[in-house]
């Protein structure tokens, strides 16, 4: 009796940088999740040394001192943080990319409009006709085809 | 009445939020400013991909696909074999589909449902039946007839089942290419002629057996854009769907004004349309097929995955939208994962450990796949990859998310297939939309075209005829109202009116017989209803039926009503006339409305013949066990028969007219003059014997007291006739004839006999006019020869007399014994049989694998412990176009015949049904705001 199966199982595994769980370290990241927390990183410092900086701007005048340390002492641990908090959505079934776009869907003003009064009602519509005689005959004449069909007949 | 209707003025207000919505619940004034901002419920914008659409042909900005309808196809009692081979027509097709175009083939699958054509219903039932019931004071009149089913097909979820599958034919034409396509040309461009070539290749895949498709017309596909940018709202109901009367036009007017509110990351998409400056809402929830098990099918018994869903009381909608990859296409991503695969395998290696069992599985999964796409032919190298998707709406979001839980439920359960309410529902939605573009990232799903074939989205159980009243519903793999025309057999079909029921007590044979003799009744055919316990005389008492029935009580007729003779009527000499010319004659015309003199005294002998049998069977019944076994028993009875016959012909009598009274006289005289002691005995007791049975009460009935010539009955002029023999129960089934007691004994020939009687109103009236009989009890006509023939007799009378005959029984026996069943009968019902010896024998009469026995001991279930009262009256149909399939009858379009059909004893029956119903899933009010569109006179349409 065979078996009937998709193609998911091969196409589900992820392969892991640095060795899975317990060989190298403690936790197994794949390539994606890597990269993302090496992305975030950066991301990270910058951000909070910019935050920094501007509320010593704000305060005192200029940037402090601390502000590169202090993003980077915490603004490290917090992307790496975010990275991971991120990355436990993400399966094989939503990956990153599907997320990024359902957020550009569901969140981006471009292509949406409040459903404020009145509606707008403006679903689309195609236009609509049937085949013109003569198109029918087009698509039913044998010798306008030329014999190229080539589609098997059944077996 | 409908208090929902809104003036036109405030159509284009915000609407207020409804209780219970999300908006509602979490008190949107305490939120903040940037919260509320962010949250808002918003109109879903979109430019739709479609341009144009022509006929079959759709323009997008993708590339023109090619739409067609795919015919139904049937699943349910087929043998395995016979599932096989349409599971293998399909994957070929697939196969084919995707070896037609190295790149692969685009293709979009879309499964919805159209509302039952109810109002071509009505006209066409109305244009069928010339001369209805004529209407009684107090009485409802045929309109009201056909309004009550009309409404029941209308208002509840009996859809018909639309499977249509877009085919990307080729890219963006140029303008001029399009013109020639849409418009047609005698000399059409290369370019044109290159489209052109590929949209009849697939069409002569699509169009082949398994897919059995057709091109699909603009009107319907519009019929598609309304499904899916309106989803759940009504549609047109009327002709536009099942007739050939609606213009495309019709639909862009009727779904002018509709838009679609969502919530960011919200569980629905809320859809409003405008009908006639109503407002409708529809919460609509999208569900995505996650990763689908591996299988053993169809060895496994579960359904085709995508038929599953047909066993909900909802609709739900379906889209496939992918490409069916060939090839060429697959190989290099497979060897990636087989790379993959390996690779991670030897990393675990790397660090001395074991991987997990999945990477093995993945492995030998990534070696079978590349081997398959390599080595393999179209059937099992193609692959389809793709989102699968599954809607389903309610008129709140609570309704909807209720229906998206039971839906994930069943498959989760029934098909170990996860089903994930993703976020994104309105680009989920969009999906549904004839070719737009799907989603490339997430929940793709890839799998060989054998896997996709195995959903089978074009199986349907249509049953029924075309014409004919409504009967029911299919319970099976599709809920589809069917339509019975009793006729339809011996008028269209050349086969016999016959049908058999069969049922065990309680498994509604009751109910199916009721409801098919009132539609007749009602459309004014002459119908008798033999029912000898009596609870279908209740249809007499119907103020519409009233003036035109009687309830006949044989037990108070004249002496001699039932003689065996009398119920065998002489063969009529004008229905021997030669219908054909006959072969070989000069003048062909002379011969051709001549009596067939050979073929009427072969007939006239038949009946002769056929009459001393019943009177001998007869006899037999009376007897006790122990006188039948006496040596030369039956030799004496016949020779009595024989002598009687001398005697009537003698006489100058008609056969017809023979008292079975002369039986014992001649018995008497034969043991006068018998040589021997033991034939004087034998004869003796014999008088003894059926002198005692003619003198049991009703035994009259059959051999009258007195000793002249039997009188012919008189037939019977009303429209129902319900024949019934109070007082009489039939003999115990399970209790060997050995035991029976005397009373028993001499009430089996009645009963016997009653039926015969029935069916003598077959013959009373005009071979053309249509006539009715059906014969409740009727389980002992196969145990006795006389039986036997008479079933044989009524199935070749049926077709030339155009007579429908219900015959129900509680054991297949009684019509199996008779042979060659499947050439005697035209159609037949099997209800509930619990034991699993009868349930299957009664696959053997329905003529479907043994397999199926437990389906057959499962109908009509009773209620578990604690449970309301059980719903009857579901039936194994085998309907005269030879489909088999699960049918409830339904009584609820109809209370007052529901009413009057109720024969389980004791308190009523709820009027609320205990198992699932087609659920209404348009509201109520909405049956009159349905605009009806206009039906143009025949003429009309023509210029």
């Amino acid at each position: 009796m065979p078996e009937l199966r998709t193609d998911d199982g091969p196409r589900k595994l992820r392969a892991v940088w640095l060795g899975p769980k317990g060989a190298t370290l403690p936790f197994e990241w794949t390539y994606v999740q890597w990269a993302v927390t090496l992305l975030m990183i950066p991301v990270g410092i910058v951000l909070i040394a910019g935050l920094i900086a501007l509320a010593g701007l704000v305060a005192v005048g200029h940037a402090p001192w601390f502000a590169f340390w202090f993003g980077l002492i915490y603004g490290a641990p917090a992307a790496v943080y975010g990275a991971v908090r991120i990355m436990r959505g993400v399966t094989f079934d939503e990956p990153l990319r599907y997320k990024i776009t359902t957020a550009r869907d569901e969140l981006g003003g471009r292509s949406r409009a409040a459903a404020e009064p009145p509606m707008n009602w403006r679903m689309p519509w195609p236009r609509l006709a049937e085949l013109s005689p003569a198109a029918e005959r087009l698509f039913e004449s044998p010798d306008v085809v030329g014999g190229s069909g080539s589609a098997a007949e059944e077996t | 009445m409908f208090g929902r209707r809104q003036s036109p003025d405030t159509a284009g207000q915000d609407e207020i939020p409804d209780p219970g919505s999300e908006a509602v619940r979490e008190g949107r004034s305490d939120q903040t400013w940037l919260r509320r901002k962010i949250t808002a419920r918003r109109e879903v914008m979109f430019s739709l991909a479609t341009d144009e659409i022509a006929g079959p042909l759709q323009f997008t900005r993708g590339g023109i696909f090619a739409w067609f309808l795919l015919g139904g196809q049937s699943w349910d009692f087929r043998t395995l074999d016979d599932r096989r081979r349409l599971w293998d027509q399909q994957t070929f097709r697939y196969g084919q589909l995707a070896a037609s175009r190295p790149e692969g083939r685009p293709i979009r699958l879309r499964l919805t449902t159209r509302p039952y054509p109810s109002f071509e219903y009505a006209r066409s039932l109305d244009e069928q039946t010339p001369e209805p019931l004529p209407q009684v004071t107090g009485g409802e009149s045929w309109d009201d007839y056909l309004g009550h089913a009309q409404r029941r097909l209308q208002s509840t979820g009996l859809d018909q089942k639309v499977v249509a599958l877009g085919v990307w034919v080729a890219p963006v034409p140029k303008r001029s290419v399009r013109a020639e396509l849409i418009n047609g040309t005698d000399s059409p461009s290369r370019d044109a002629m290159a489209v052109i070539d590929q949209i009849l290749q697939i069409e002569r895949i699509v169009t082949g057996p398994g897919f059995d498709g057709r091109r699909a017309s603009a009107r319907e596909l519009g019929f598609l854009f309304h499904r899916s940018l309106s989803m759940g709202v009504p549609a047109p109901v009327h002709s536009g769907v099942g007739g050939d009367r609606w213009e495309v036009e019709d639909l862009a007017e009727f779904t002018e004004r509709r838009a679609w509110l969502s919530e960011p990351y919200g569980s629905t998409v809320r859809v409003v349309s405008e009908i006639r400056g109503a407002k409708v809402n529809r919460s609509v929830a999208v569900l995505t097929m996650g990763v689908m098990p591996d299988r053993v099918w169809p060895e496994d018994g579960r359904d085709p995955w995508i038929v599953a869903s047909n066993r909900l009381g909802f609709p739900v909608e379906w889209s496939l939208s992918g490409t069916l990859l060939s090839a060429r296409t697959l190989s290099r991503a497979i060897e990636f994962e087989q790379n993959r695969a390996t690779g991670i395998a030897a990393h675990y290696d790397e660090h001395r450990m074991a991987p997990p069992p999945s990477v093995g599985r993945a492995i030998r999964a990534a070696a079978g796949n590349l081997d398959e796409v390599t080595e393999g032919d179209s059937r099992t190298a193609a692959r389809f990859l793709g989102t699968i998707r599954l809607a389903v709406y309610g008129t709140s979001e609570d309704e909807a998310l209720k229906r998206a839980r039971d839906v994930v439920d069943l498959y989760g359960e029934r098909l170990n297939m996860p089903l994930h309410h993703a976020r994104g529902q309105a680009r989920s939605l969009q999906e549904f939309i004839p070719a737009e573009p799907r989603a490339q990232h997430g929940h793709q799903r890839r799998m060989p075209v054998r896997y996709l074939a195995s959903a089978l989205p074009n199986v349907d159980s249509d049953l029924g005829t075309p014409t004919g009243p409504y009967l029911g519903y299919g319970v099976g793999s599709a809920r589809r109202a069917s339509r019975f025309d009793m006729h339809y057999g011996p008028e269209v079909l050349q086969t016999p009116g016959l049908f058999p029921i069969v049922a065990e007590p309680g498994g509604g044979k009751s109910v199916l017989i009721g409801t098919l003799a009132y539609n007749a009744i009602r459309a004014g055919q002459p119908t008798i209803i033999f029912d000898p316990s009596g609870p279908l005389a209740k249809l007499t008492e119907l103020p519409e039926l009233k003036p035109f029935s009687r309830v006949m009580d044989l037990t108070a007729s004249r002496a001699g009503t039932l003689s065996p003779y009398q119920l065998v009527p002489d063969p009529i000499l004008e229905s021997y006339r030669n219908e054909e010319p006959a072969t070989g004659s000069e003048n062909p015309w002379v011969r051709a409305d001549q009596v067939n003199r050979i073929e009427y005294e072969r007939a006239v002998r038949r009946a002769a013949a056929e009459r001393q049998q019943l009177m001998f069977d007869v006899l037999r019944m009376w007897l006790p066990s122990s006188t039948l076994r006496m040596p030369g028993t039956d030799v004496m009875l016949r020779d009595a028969l024989r002598r009687v016959a001398e005697r009537t012909k003698k006489r100058g009598l008609r056969d017809t007219r023979t008292n079975p009274r002369w039986i014992i006289e001649e018995l008497e005289e034969m043991g006068e003059k018998s040589l021997t002691e033991s034939q004087r005995e034998l004869a003796r007791q014999l008088v003894e014997e059926l002198r005692a049975a003619a003198e049991f009460p009703l035994g009259e009935l059959i051999m009258p007291q007195h000793r002249g010539p039997i009188e012919d009955e008189e037939i019977e002029d009303k429209t129902l006739v319900v024949v019934t023999m109070p007082g009489l129960s039939p003999p115990p089934e399970s209790v060997e004839r050995d035991f029976w007691g005397s009373e028993e004994r001499y009430t089996q020939p009645l009963l016997h006999l009653a039926a015969f009687f029935a069916s003598k109103f077959i013959y009373g009236r005009p071979r053309d006019v249509r006539k009715n009989v059906f014969l409740d009890e009727n389980h002992l006509m196969g145990q006795w020869g006389s039986g036997r023939a008479f079933f044989v007799r009524l199935s070749r009378d049926s077709r030339k007399w155009n007579t429908a005959i219900g015959a129900a029984s509680q054991h297949p026996e009684d019509h199996l014994s008779i042979g060659r069943v499947d050439a005697l009968m035209g159609s037949a019902f099997v209800g509930r049989l619990t034991k699993e010896a009868t349930a299957v024998q009664a696959c053997k009469l329905i003529q479907c694998p043994e397999a199926y026995a437990p389906v057959i001991q499962a109908l009509s279930p009773k209620p578990r412990e604690g449970g309301r009262t059980a719903e009857t009256g579901e039936f194994v149909w085998l309907d005269p176009l030879g489909r088999l399939g699960k049918i409830r009858i339904d009584l609820d379009w109809h209370p007052a015949l529901r009413a009057a059909l109720q024969t389980t004893p004791g308190r009523a029956r709820p009027s609320v049904p205990t198992t699932p119903q087609p659920t209404p899933f348009i509201d109520p009010d909405l049956f009159e705001y349905v605009p009806h569109i206009p039906i143009k006179d025949e003429a009309e349409v023509a210029a």
